[in-house]
Protein backbone atom coordinates (compact mmCIF):
# COMPACT_ATOMS: atom_id res chain seq x y z
CA UNK A 1 0.00 0.00 0.00
CA UNK A 2 1.53 3.19 -0.88
CA UNK A 3 2.01 5.72 2.03
CA UNK A 4 -0.55 7.71 2.74
CA UNK A 5 0.77 11.14 3.76
CA UNK A 6 -1.70 13.58 3.80
CA UNK A 7 -4.78 11.98 5.73
CA UNK A 8 -2.49 9.74 8.32
CA UNK A 9 0.51 11.69 8.81
CA UNK A 10 0.41 13.67 11.67
CA UNK A 11 1.44 17.76 10.84
CA UNK A 12 4.98 17.69 10.88
CA UNK A 13 5.51 21.13 13.44
CA UNK A 14 8.28 23.03 15.02
CA UNK A 15 7.38 24.33 18.38
CA UNK A 16 8.74 27.50 20.07
CA UNK A 17 8.32 28.65 23.78
CA UNK A 18 10.53 31.27 25.40
CA UNK A 19 7.78 33.17 27.60
CA UNK A 20 9.83 32.15 30.74
CA UNK A 21 13.04 31.14 32.28
CA UNK A 22 12.31 27.97 30.46
CA UNK A 23 13.77 27.85 26.46
CA UNK A 24 11.81 25.08 24.68
CA UNK A 25 12.32 23.68 21.19
CA UNK A 26 10.26 20.21 19.78
CA UNK A 27 9.45 18.86 16.67
CA UNK A 28 6.73 16.87 16.07
CA UNK A 29 6.97 14.07 13.22
CA UNK A 30 4.91 11.48 12.44
CA UNK A 31 3.26 10.04 15.62
CA UNK A 32 6.71 11.03 17.56
CA UNK A 33 7.57 14.41 19.76
CA UNK A 34 11.44 15.11 19.92
CA UNK A 35 12.13 18.24 22.80
CA UNK A 36 14.86 20.17 23.89
CA UNK A 37 14.74 22.13 27.44
CA UNK A 38 16.60 24.36 29.67
CA UNK A 39 15.37 26.24 32.12
CA UNK A 40 18.23 29.41 31.09
CA UNK A 41 17.25 32.52 32.05
CA UNK A 42 19.20 35.12 28.89
CA UNK A 43 20.43 32.63 27.30
CA UNK A 44 17.23 31.45 25.04
CA UNK A 45 18.37 33.35 21.33
CA UNK A 46 21.75 31.36 21.95
CA UNK A 47 20.47 28.21 22.39
CA UNK A 48 17.47 28.42 20.27
CA UNK A 49 18.48 27.75 16.24
CA UNK A 50 21.45 25.02 17.48
CA UNK A 51 18.56 23.64 19.20
CA UNK A 52 15.98 23.53 16.15
CA UNK A 53 19.46 22.84 13.66
CA UNK A 54 19.69 19.33 15.97
CA UNK A 55 16.06 18.43 16.23
CA UNK A 56 15.72 19.14 12.16
CA UNK A 57 19.58 16.81 11.61
CA UNK A 58 17.92 14.23 14.42
CA UNK A 59 14.83 13.59 12.53
CA UNK A 60 16.40 13.59 9.22
CA UNK A 61 14.41 15.90 7.45
CA UNK A 62 14.56 19.91 6.49
CA UNK A 63 13.07 23.24 7.60
CA UNK A 64 11.10 23.43 4.17
CA UNK A 65 9.59 19.60 5.31
CA UNK A 66 7.76 21.08 8.21
CA UNK A 67 3.86 21.54 7.81
CA UNK A 68 3.91 25.20 10.29
CA UNK A 69 5.71 26.63 13.52
CA UNK A 70 3.95 26.98 16.46
CA UNK A 71 5.02 29.71 19.15
CA UNK A 72 3.68 30.47 22.24
CA UNK A 73 3.10 34.14 22.07
CA UNK A 74 2.48 35.54 26.01
CA UNK A 75 1.77 36.96 28.10
CA UNK A 76 5.13 36.39 30.01
CA UNK A 77 8.84 37.91 29.60
CA UNK A 78 8.33 40.42 27.32
CA UNK A 79 11.65 39.83 25.52
CA UNK A 80 11.48 36.44 25.67
CA UNK A 81 8.09 36.81 23.77
CA UNK A 82 9.76 38.78 20.94
CA UNK A 83 12.56 36.88 20.80
CA UNK A 84 10.73 33.45 19.85
CA UNK A 85 7.88 35.53 17.39
CA UNK A 86 10.48 37.02 15.67
CA UNK A 87 12.36 33.27 15.15
CA UNK A 88 9.26 31.82 14.43
CA UNK A 89 8.68 35.01 11.30
CA UNK A 90 12.08 34.51 10.86
CA UNK A 91 12.27 30.91 9.87
CA UNK A 92 8.57 30.81 8.42
CA UNK A 93 9.35 33.38 5.65
CA UNK A 94 12.31 31.89 5.27
CA UNK A 95 10.61 28.16 4.47
CA UNK A 96 7.42 29.42 3.34
CA UNK A 97 5.18 28.33 6.40
CA UNK A 98 2.29 29.38 8.60
CA UNK A 99 2.41 29.78 12.57
CA UNK A 100 0.70 28.85 14.92
CA UNK A 101 0.10 31.38 17.45
CA UNK A 102 -0.69 29.41 20.87
CA UNK A 103 -1.10 31.63 24.72
CA UNK A 104 1.98 30.85 26.95
CA UNK A 105 -0.83 30.34 29.40
CA UNK A 106 -2.17 27.32 27.50
CA UNK A 107 1.36 25.35 27.03
CA UNK A 108 1.83 25.81 31.07
CA UNK A 109 -1.80 24.55 31.83
CA UNK A 110 -0.77 21.62 29.28
CA UNK A 111 1.96 21.10 30.74
CA UNK A 112 0.91 20.88 33.96
CA UNK A 113 -1.89 18.16 33.22
CA UNK A 114 0.97 16.25 31.63
CA UNK A 115 3.23 16.46 34.60
CA UNK A 116 0.14 16.27 37.80
CA UNK A 117 -2.56 14.14 35.67
CA UNK A 118 -4.80 16.65 36.76
CA UNK A 119 -7.68 18.52 34.84
CA UNK A 120 -8.32 21.73 36.47
CA UNK A 121 -5.54 24.38 36.69
CA UNK A 122 -5.87 27.53 37.51
CA UNK A 123 -2.12 29.46 36.37
CA UNK A 124 -0.78 32.67 37.79
CA UNK A 125 2.42 33.97 36.99
CA UNK A 126 4.43 37.00 38.64
CA UNK A 127 3.99 39.77 36.10
CA UNK A 128 5.93 42.03 38.27
CA UNK A 129 4.56 45.55 39.30
CA UNK A 130 2.30 43.18 41.70
CA UNK A 131 0.36 42.03 39.35
CA UNK A 132 -0.39 38.60 37.65
CA UNK A 133 -0.73 36.59 34.39
CA UNK A 134 -3.86 34.99 35.27
CA UNK A 135 -6.27 32.19 33.88
CA UNK A 136 -8.17 28.64 34.32
CA UNK A 137 -8.08 26.05 32.49
CA UNK A 138 -9.80 22.83 31.97
CA UNK A 139 -9.68 19.22 30.06
CA UNK A 140 -11.85 19.29 26.98
CA UNK A 141 -13.19 15.82 25.88
CA UNK A 142 -9.67 16.19 23.35
CA UNK A 143 -7.75 15.79 25.72
CA UNK A 144 -6.69 19.75 25.56
CA UNK A 145 -6.81 22.23 28.07
CA UNK A 146 -9.30 24.71 26.82
CA UNK A 147 -9.16 28.25 28.52
CA UNK A 148 -13.27 28.52 31.28
CA UNK A 149 -11.18 32.21 32.63
CA UNK A 150 -9.69 34.31 29.65
CA UNK A 151 -5.90 35.18 29.80
CA UNK A 152 -5.93 38.56 31.73
CA UNK A 153 -3.42 40.64 33.62
CA UNK A 154 -4.54 41.57 37.53
CA UNK A 155 -3.71 42.51 40.49
CA UNK A 156 -4.02 39.38 42.51
CA UNK A 157 -7.18 40.84 44.86
CA UNK A 158 -8.94 40.69 41.75
CA UNK A 159 -7.98 37.66 39.91
CA UNK A 160 -11.29 36.54 37.61
CA UNK A 161 -12.48 33.29 39.51
CA UNK A 162 -13.74 30.15 37.47
CA UNK A 163 -17.64 29.14 38.57
CA UNK A 164 -18.92 25.46 39.99
CA UNK A 165 -17.03 23.77 42.51
CA UNK A 166 -14.45 22.13 40.83
CA UNK A 167 -11.20 21.08 42.50
CA UNK A 168 -8.48 23.34 41.37
CA UNK A 169 -5.11 23.12 40.72
CA UNK A 170 -2.43 26.12 41.02
CA UNK A 171 0.31 26.99 39.01
CA UNK A 172 3.18 28.87 38.23
CA UNK A 173 5.28 31.16 39.88
CA UNK A 174 3.05 33.64 41.30
CA UNK A 175 2.60 31.48 44.09
CA UNK A 176 5.58 32.41 45.19
CA UNK A 177 5.18 36.02 45.63
CA UNK A 178 1.73 36.72 46.36
CA UNK A 179 0.58 33.42 48.30
CA UNK A 180 -1.21 35.15 50.96
CA UNK A 181 -3.13 37.58 48.81
CA UNK A 182 -4.19 35.11 46.30
CA UNK A 183 -5.11 32.52 48.79
CA UNK A 184 -7.32 35.20 50.02
CA UNK A 185 -9.04 35.80 46.80
CA UNK A 186 -9.25 31.81 46.46
CA UNK A 187 -10.75 30.95 49.70
CA UNK A 188 -13.80 30.14 47.91
CA UNK A 189 -12.43 28.10 46.04
CA UNK A 190 -11.31 24.44 46.60
CA UNK A 191 -7.91 24.50 44.84
CA UNK A 192 -4.52 23.32 46.08
CA UNK A 193 -1.39 25.32 44.79
CA UNK A 194 1.34 22.77 43.37
CA UNK A 195 4.66 23.63 42.44
CA UNK A 196 5.77 26.22 39.81
CA UNK A 197 5.31 24.47 36.35
CA UNK A 198 7.85 25.40 33.41
CA UNK A 199 5.96 25.06 29.61
CA UNK A 200 7.22 22.46 27.53
CA UNK A 201 7.48 22.81 23.85
CA UNK A 202 6.39 19.09 23.30
CA UNK A 203 2.94 20.27 25.43
CA UNK A 204 2.63 22.84 22.99
CA UNK A 205 2.89 20.60 19.54
CA UNK A 206 0.09 18.89 21.26
CA UNK A 207 -2.20 22.01 21.07
CA UNK A 208 -0.59 23.15 17.81
CA UNK A 209 -1.20 19.77 15.78
CA UNK A 210 -5.03 20.35 16.91
CA UNK A 211 -5.37 23.82 16.03
CA UNK A 212 -3.24 23.12 12.39
CA UNK A 213 -5.85 20.14 11.47
CA UNK A 214 -8.14 22.95 12.72
CA UNK A 215 -6.48 25.17 10.11
CA UNK A 216 -6.25 28.11 12.93
CA UNK A 217 -2.95 29.62 11.23
CA UNK A 218 -1.57 32.84 10.64
CA UNK A 219 0.80 34.26 8.77
CA UNK A 220 3.94 35.09 9.38
CA UNK A 221 3.90 38.56 10.15
CA UNK A 222 0.75 38.78 11.50
CA UNK A 223 2.34 36.49 14.58
CA UNK A 224 2.18 38.65 17.27
CA UNK A 225 3.34 38.33 21.00
CA UNK A 226 0.31 39.14 23.10
CA UNK A 227 1.64 41.40 26.62
CA UNK A 228 -1.45 41.88 28.13
CA UNK A 229 0.42 45.40 29.77
CA UNK A 230 0.04 48.18 27.40
CA UNK A 231 1.51 51.39 26.47
CA UNK A 232 -0.51 52.87 29.89
CA UNK A 233 1.65 51.17 32.20
CA UNK A 234 4.79 53.56 30.61
CA UNK A 235 5.53 57.14 32.09
CA UNK A 236 7.45 59.72 30.57
CA UNK A 237 11.08 59.81 30.43
CA UNK A 238 12.70 61.55 32.61
CA UNK A 239 15.54 63.69 31.24
CA UNK A 240 19.07 65.84 32.21
CA UNK B 1 25.17 39.22 -4.89
CA UNK B 2 22.52 40.65 -2.82
CA UNK B 3 22.56 41.36 0.80
CA UNK B 4 19.54 42.45 2.70
CA UNK B 5 20.51 44.69 5.29
CA UNK B 6 18.43 45.37 8.85
CA UNK B 7 18.28 48.34 11.00
CA UNK B 8 16.49 48.34 14.41
CA UNK B 9 18.62 49.46 17.56
CA UNK B 10 16.51 52.16 18.50
CA UNK B 11 13.39 54.28 17.32
CA UNK B 12 14.20 53.17 13.42
CA UNK B 13 13.08 50.50 11.22
CA UNK B 14 15.32 50.16 8.77
CA UNK B 15 15.78 47.74 5.40
CA UNK B 16 17.80 48.06 2.20
CA UNK B 17 19.24 45.52 -0.52
CA UNK B 18 22.69 46.30 -1.74
CA UNK B 19 23.86 44.89 -4.62
CA UNK B 20 27.23 43.94 -5.69
CA UNK B 21 26.57 44.97 -9.23
CA UNK B 22 24.25 47.33 -8.91
CA UNK B 23 25.04 49.21 -5.50
CA UNK B 24 22.23 50.32 -3.30
CA UNK B 25 18.84 48.92 -5.24
CA UNK B 26 16.29 49.94 -2.38
CA UNK B 27 15.41 51.28 1.17
CA UNK B 28 12.55 51.81 3.48
CA UNK B 29 12.69 53.28 6.61
CA UNK B 30 9.98 53.36 9.52
CA UNK B 31 10.59 56.29 11.92
CA UNK B 32 8.49 55.70 15.28
CA UNK B 33 9.18 59.70 16.42
CA UNK B 34 5.33 60.14 17.01
CA UNK B 35 4.84 57.17 19.14
CA UNK B 36 8.17 58.48 21.73
CA UNK B 37 6.93 62.18 21.36
CA UNK B 38 4.21 62.10 24.10
CA UNK B 39 6.62 60.41 26.35
CA UNK B 40 9.47 62.94 25.55
CA UNK B 41 12.18 60.41 24.68
CA UNK B 42 12.18 56.88 23.56
CA UNK B 43 11.14 54.16 25.84
CA UNK B 44 12.63 51.04 25.00
CA UNK B 45 9.79 48.79 25.67
CA UNK B 46 7.52 50.63 23.57
CA UNK B 47 10.46 50.82 20.85
CA UNK B 48 10.62 47.30 21.05
CA UNK B 49 6.86 46.63 20.82
CA UNK B 50 7.18 48.84 17.21
CA UNK B 51 10.37 47.19 16.29
CA UNK B 52 8.91 43.86 15.90
CA UNK B 53 5.72 45.01 14.66
CA UNK B 54 7.51 46.52 11.94
CA UNK B 55 10.28 44.81 10.62
CA UNK B 56 8.61 42.16 8.66
CA UNK B 57 6.20 43.76 7.05
CA UNK B 58 8.84 46.23 5.78
CA UNK B 59 11.46 43.70 4.43
CA UNK B 60 8.32 41.89 2.67
CA UNK B 61 6.95 45.33 1.24
CA UNK B 62 10.45 46.27 0.27
CA UNK B 63 11.34 43.01 -2.00
CA UNK B 64 8.01 43.05 -3.15
CA UNK B 65 8.63 46.45 -4.95
CA UNK B 66 11.35 45.48 -5.82
CA UNK B 67 10.86 42.54 -7.20
CA UNK B 68 13.06 40.66 -5.24
CA UNK B 69 12.68 37.07 -4.03
CA UNK B 70 13.72 35.94 -1.02
CA UNK B 71 15.54 32.95 -3.41
CA UNK B 72 17.73 35.96 -4.36
CA UNK B 73 19.44 36.78 -1.19
CA UNK B 74 23.14 36.05 -0.74
CA UNK B 75 23.23 37.35 2.82
CA UNK B 76 21.32 39.10 6.15
CA UNK B 77 23.18 41.78 7.68
CA UNK B 78 21.84 43.07 10.98
CA UNK B 79 22.62 45.56 14.15
CA UNK B 80 23.89 43.94 16.54
CA UNK B 81 25.26 46.58 18.61
CA UNK B 82 25.38 48.98 20.47
CA UNK B 83 21.51 50.34 21.03
CA UNK B 84 18.38 49.17 23.16
CA UNK B 85 18.80 45.55 23.85
CA UNK B 86 14.87 45.16 23.07
CA UNK B 87 15.14 46.82 19.62
CA UNK B 88 18.31 45.16 18.80
CA UNK B 89 16.71 41.37 19.69
CA UNK B 90 13.76 41.88 17.32
CA UNK B 91 16.50 42.35 14.02
CA UNK B 92 18.98 40.20 15.07
CA UNK B 93 16.35 37.10 15.99
CA UNK B 94 14.18 37.93 12.52
CA UNK B 95 17.47 38.37 10.80
CA UNK B 96 19.57 35.57 11.97
CA UNK B 97 16.28 33.14 11.54
CA UNK B 98 15.68 34.18 8.16
CA UNK B 99 19.54 33.54 7.11
CA UNK B 100 19.21 30.36 8.20
CA UNK B 101 15.55 29.41 6.69
CA UNK B 102 16.94 30.64 3.48
CA UNK B 103 21.14 28.68 4.03
CA UNK B 104 22.71 32.21 3.71
CA UNK B 105 24.96 33.61 5.63
CA UNK B 106 24.31 36.12 8.52
CA UNK B 107 26.41 39.14 9.50
CA UNK B 108 26.23 41.23 12.55
CA UNK B 109 26.61 45.01 12.15
CA UNK B 110 28.60 47.52 14.33
CA UNK B 111 25.66 50.36 14.34
CA UNK B 112 28.92 52.69 14.32
CA UNK B 113 30.60 51.08 11.82
CA UNK B 114 27.38 51.61 9.51
CA UNK B 115 27.53 54.91 10.27
CA UNK B 116 30.88 55.74 9.25
CA UNK B 117 30.25 53.74 5.72
CA UNK B 118 27.01 55.34 5.04
CA UNK B 119 29.17 57.97 2.87
CA UNK B 120 30.43 55.17 0.91
CA UNK B 121 27.08 54.89 -0.49
CA UNK B 122 27.20 58.45 -2.57
CA UNK B 123 28.84 58.87 -5.98
CA UNK B 124 32.63 59.24 -5.52
CA UNK B 125 33.08 57.90 -2.72
CA UNK B 126 35.94 58.68 0.10
CA UNK B 127 39.52 56.58 0.11
CA UNK B 128 40.91 55.24 3.13
CA UNK B 129 42.51 56.68 4.93
CA UNK B 130 40.46 59.31 6.13
CA UNK B 131 40.01 60.82 9.31
CA UNK B 132 36.00 60.14 10.24
CA UNK B 133 33.97 62.95 12.62
CA UNK B 134 31.09 60.80 13.88
CA UNK B 135 28.35 62.84 15.35
CA UNK B 136 25.13 60.96 16.59
CA UNK B 137 22.55 61.10 19.26
CA UNK B 138 24.54 58.62 21.37
CA UNK B 139 28.25 59.44 20.25
CA UNK B 140 30.91 61.95 19.37
CA UNK B 141 34.15 61.01 18.18
CA UNK B 142 37.47 61.66 15.46
CA UNK B 143 38.05 58.29 14.26
CA UNK B 144 41.35 57.47 12.01
CA UNK B 145 39.89 55.03 9.60
CA UNK B 146 42.70 53.49 8.19
CA UNK B 147 41.30 50.85 6.11
CA UNK B 148 37.73 48.90 6.52
CA UNK B 149 37.88 47.66 9.77
CA UNK B 150 40.81 49.77 11.14
CA UNK B 151 39.34 52.12 13.14
CA UNK B 152 41.33 54.12 15.91
CA UNK B 153 39.36 56.87 17.78
CA UNK B 154 41.56 60.16 18.32
CA UNK B 155 39.24 62.01 20.07
CA UNK B 156 35.58 61.42 21.76
CA UNK B 157 32.97 63.21 24.15
CA UNK B 158 33.40 63.20 27.83
CA UNK B 159 30.05 63.36 28.60
CA UNK B 160 27.02 64.17 26.44
CA UNK B 161 26.79 63.18 22.71
CA UNK B 162 26.36 65.58 20.42
CA UNK B 163 22.59 64.98 19.39
CA UNK B 164 22.23 64.30 22.95
CA UNK B 165 23.05 67.91 23.79
CA UNK B 166 20.80 69.37 21.11
CA UNK B 167 18.11 66.67 21.79
CA UNK B 168 18.38 67.90 25.80
CA UNK B 169 18.26 71.49 25.40
CA UNK B 170 15.41 71.48 22.64
CA UNK B 171 13.33 69.78 25.69
CA UNK B 172 14.24 72.98 27.65
CA UNK B 173 13.12 74.90 25.08
CA UNK B 174 9.35 73.33 24.97
CA UNK B 175 10.80 71.18 21.94
CA UNK B 176 9.36 67.46 21.51
CA UNK B 177 11.94 64.59 20.97
CA UNK B 178 14.31 64.55 18.48
CA UNK B 179 14.80 68.25 19.03
CA UNK B 180 18.09 68.36 17.27
CA UNK B 181 16.42 69.54 13.33
CA UNK B 182 13.89 71.58 15.39
CA UNK B 183 17.17 73.41 17.00
CA UNK B 184 18.27 74.24 13.45
CA UNK B 185 15.15 75.59 12.08
CA UNK B 186 14.48 77.82 15.25
CA UNK B 187 18.07 79.10 14.84
CA UNK B 188 17.29 80.55 11.52
CA UNK B 189 14.96 83.02 12.83
CA UNK B 190 18.12 83.70 15.21
CA UNK B 191 21.03 85.97 16.17
CA UNK B 192 23.73 83.46 16.73
CA UNK B 193 25.90 86.59 18.71
CA UNK B 194 23.99 87.69 21.22
CA UNK B 195 24.68 84.98 23.50
CA UNK B 196 28.16 84.05 24.27
CA UNK B 197 28.34 80.16 24.82
CA UNK B 198 31.66 78.27 25.91
CA UNK B 199 33.63 76.01 23.63
CA UNK B 200 34.41 73.20 25.80
CA UNK B 201 37.83 72.45 25.79
CA UNK B 202 39.23 74.34 22.41
CA UNK B 203 41.60 76.51 24.28
CA UNK B 204 43.57 73.66 25.32
CA UNK B 205 45.54 70.78 23.08
CA UNK B 206 43.92 67.43 22.89
CA UNK B 207 41.34 66.14 20.67
CA UNK B 208 38.05 64.94 23.18
CA UNK B 209 34.83 66.56 22.96
CA UNK B 210 32.44 67.87 26.47
CA UNK B 211 28.89 69.51 25.64
CA UNK B 212 27.46 68.97 29.25
CA UNK B 213 28.42 72.58 29.79
CA UNK B 214 27.19 73.80 26.80
CA UNK B 215 24.30 71.99 27.52
CA UNK B 216 23.90 73.57 31.26
CA UNK B 217 24.87 76.76 30.12
CA UNK B 218 21.35 76.84 28.01
CA UNK B 219 19.21 75.67 30.70
CA UNK B 220 21.18 78.44 33.23
CA UNK B 221 20.52 81.06 29.98
CA UNK B 222 16.95 79.86 29.25
CA UNK B 223 16.35 80.28 33.11
CA UNK B 224 17.40 83.63 33.43
CA UNK B 225 15.83 84.78 30.59
CA UNK B 226 12.87 83.87 32.44
CA UNK B 227 11.60 81.80 29.79
CA UNK B 228 10.95 84.18 27.13
CA UNK B 229 9.82 82.33 24.00
CA UNK B 230 10.86 85.53 22.16
CA UNK B 231 14.53 84.85 23.32
CA UNK B 232 14.66 81.08 21.67
CA UNK B 233 15.61 81.72 18.36
CA UNK B 234 18.78 83.59 19.70
CA UNK B 235 19.75 80.85 22.47
CA UNK B 236 18.86 78.43 19.84
CA UNK B 237 21.12 80.18 17.27
CA UNK B 238 23.68 81.11 19.66
CA UNK B 239 23.75 77.31 21.01
CA UNK B 240 24.33 75.63 17.69
CA UNK B 241 26.67 78.28 17.01
CA UNK B 242 28.95 77.14 19.76
CA UNK B 243 28.16 73.31 19.11
CA UNK B 244 29.12 73.83 15.52
CA UNK B 245 32.65 75.54 16.32
CA UNK B 246 33.35 73.08 18.58
CA UNK B 247 33.19 70.05 16.29
CA UNK B 248 34.79 72.96 13.16
CA UNK B 249 37.97 73.55 15.74
CA UNK B 250 38.21 69.67 17.08
CA UNK B 251 38.11 68.87 12.96
CA UNK B 252 40.63 71.13 11.68
CA UNK B 253 43.32 70.23 14.82
CA UNK B 254 42.68 66.48 13.78
CA UNK B 255 43.55 67.39 10.18
CA UNK B 256 46.68 68.73 10.96
CA UNK B 257 47.74 66.47 13.51
CA UNK B 258 46.98 63.32 11.54
CA UNK B 259 48.18 64.78 8.19
CA UNK B 260 44.99 62.93 6.59
CA UNK B 261 43.45 64.78 3.48
CA UNK B 262 40.27 63.57 3.34
CA UNK B 263 37.24 64.44 6.35
CA UNK B 264 34.40 62.18 6.58
CA UNK B 265 30.62 63.18 8.43
CA UNK B 266 28.37 60.99 9.73
CA UNK B 267 25.36 60.53 12.11
CA UNK B 268 22.58 62.34 13.05
CA UNK B 269 23.88 65.63 13.28
CA UNK B 270 25.85 65.54 10.00
CA UNK B 271 22.76 66.24 8.76
CA UNK B 272 22.70 69.93 10.18
CA UNK B 273 23.50 73.00 7.51
CA UNK B 274 25.18 74.83 9.77
CA UNK B 275 27.96 72.07 10.48
CA UNK B 276 27.91 71.12 6.15
CA UNK B 277 28.38 74.53 5.72
CA UNK B 278 31.24 75.44 8.33
CA UNK B 279 32.62 72.01 7.51
CA UNK B 280 32.93 73.05 3.70
CA UNK B 281 34.53 76.53 4.60
CA UNK B 282 37.10 74.81 6.60
CA UNK B 283 37.96 71.84 3.86
CA UNK B 284 38.08 74.93 1.32
CA UNK B 285 40.71 76.51 3.71
CA UNK B 286 43.01 73.01 4.13
CA UNK B 287 42.24 71.56 0.76
CA UNK B 288 41.14 68.47 2.00
CA UNK B 289 38.37 66.29 0.36
CA UNK B 290 35.03 66.47 2.17
CA UNK B 291 32.03 63.81 2.37
CA UNK B 292 28.91 63.34 4.03
CA UNK B 293 26.21 60.70 3.42
CA UNK B 294 22.86 62.07 1.95
CA UNK B 295 20.61 63.65 4.50
CA UNK B 296 18.50 60.57 4.76
CA UNK B 297 21.41 58.42 5.74
CA UNK B 298 22.69 60.67 8.14
CA UNK B 299 20.31 59.38 10.88
CA UNK B 300 19.61 55.22 11.52
CA UNK B 301 18.78 53.33 7.74
CA UNK B 302 19.15 49.95 6.75
CA UNK B 303 21.10 51.01 3.59
CA UNK B 304 24.32 51.64 6.17
CA UNK B 305 23.86 48.38 7.66
CA UNK B 306 23.65 46.03 4.22
CA UNK B 307 26.49 48.02 2.93
CA UNK B 308 28.76 47.61 5.85
CA UNK B 309 27.58 43.59 5.73
CA UNK B 310 28.48 43.57 2.02
CA UNK B 311 31.83 44.76 3.29
CA UNK B 312 32.16 41.78 5.23
CA UNK B 313 30.70 39.27 3.41
CA UNK B 314 33.02 40.08 0.81
CA UNK B 315 35.77 38.79 3.46
CA UNK B 316 34.03 35.64 4.01
CA UNK B 317 33.05 36.73 7.36
CA UNK B 318 29.97 35.29 8.91
CA UNK B 319 28.22 34.49 12.35
CA UNK B 320 27.52 30.79 13.92
CA UNK B 321 23.88 30.27 15.07
CA UNK B 322 24.01 31.71 18.24
CA UNK B 323 21.83 34.82 18.28
CA UNK B 324 23.74 37.64 19.65
CA UNK B 325 23.30 41.57 20.63
CA UNK B 326 25.82 43.70 22.23
CA UNK B 327 23.92 46.76 23.43
CA UNK B 328 27.15 48.26 24.38
CA UNK B 329 29.65 47.63 21.96
CA UNK B 330 32.12 49.84 21.40
CA UNK B 331 34.02 50.91 18.44
CA UNK B 332 37.70 51.94 17.95
CA UNK B 333 40.44 49.09 17.34
CA UNK B 334 38.14 46.27 19.22
CA UNK B 335 35.51 46.57 15.88
CA UNK B 336 37.98 44.11 14.23
CA UNK B 337 36.16 41.66 16.81
CA UNK B 338 33.04 41.93 15.59
CA UNK B 339 32.75 38.27 13.82
CA UNK B 340 33.67 34.78 14.63
N1 LIG C 1 19.68 68.91 11.50
C1 LIG C 1 20.10 68.45 12.67
N2 LIG C 1 20.78 69.23 13.53
C2 LIG C 1 21.20 68.77 14.72
N3 LIG C 1 20.97 67.53 15.16
C3 LIG C 1 20.29 66.70 14.36
C4 LIG C 1 19.81 67.10 13.08
N4 LIG C 1 19.16 66.04 12.52
C5 LIG C 1 19.23 65.04 13.41
N5 LIG C 1 19.89 65.41 14.52
C6 LIG C 1 20.16 64.63 15.72
O1 LIG C 1 20.69 63.39 15.35
C7 LIG C 1 20.41 62.42 16.39
C8 LIG C 1 19.95 61.13 15.78
O2 LIG C 1 21.04 60.59 15.07
P1 LIG C 1 21.29 59.05 14.96
O3 LIG C 1 20.05 58.43 14.44
O4 LIG C 1 22.52 58.82 14.22
O5 LIG C 1 21.52 58.72 16.48
P2 LIG C 1 21.21 57.40 17.28
O6 LIG C 1 21.11 56.27 16.33
O7 LIG C 1 20.09 57.68 18.21
O8 LIG C 1 22.53 57.24 18.15
P3 LIG C 1 23.83 56.36 17.83
O9 LIG C 1 23.91 56.21 16.35
O10 LIG C 1 24.95 57.13 18.41
O11 LIG C 1 23.61 55.07 18.52
C9 LIG C 1 19.37 63.06 17.30
O12 LIG C 1 20.02 63.44 18.48
C10 LIG C 1 18.91 64.27 16.49
O13 LIG C 1 18.49 65.34 17.29
MG1 LIG D 1 22.46 55.90 14.91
Amino acid sequence: MPPCVITCGMAKILSIDTSTAACTVALSVEDKVIQRHKIAPREHAQLILPWVDSLLAEAGITLHDLDAIAVGQGPGSFTGLRIGVGVAQGLAVGASLPIIVVSSLQIIAQTAYSELNHEKILVAQDARMNEVYWAAYSKDKTGLMKAIVEDQLRLPSEVELPEGDDKWCLVGDAWNVYSQVLAERLQTLDFQPAIDIFPKAECLSQIASQLFNLNQIVSPEDAMPVYLRGKGAWTAVSHL
Amino acid sequence: MIILGIETSCDETGVALYSETAGLMAHRIYSQIALHEEFGGVVPELASRDQIQKLLPLILQLLTDEEIALSDLSAIAYTAGPGLAGSLMVGACVGRSLAYALNIPAIPVNHLEAHLLAPMLEENPPTFPHLALLVSGGHCALIHVEKLGGYFIIGETQDDAVGEAFDKTARILGMPYPGGPKIATLALEGNPTRYHFPRPMTDRPGLDFSFSGIKTFAANLIHQEGSDPSTFPDIAASFQRAIIDTLVIKSRRAIQQTGLSTLVVSGGVSANQLLREELALMARDLNIELHFPRLEFCTDNGAMVAYAGFQHIKQGKKTDLTINIEPRWGMGSNLRLIHS
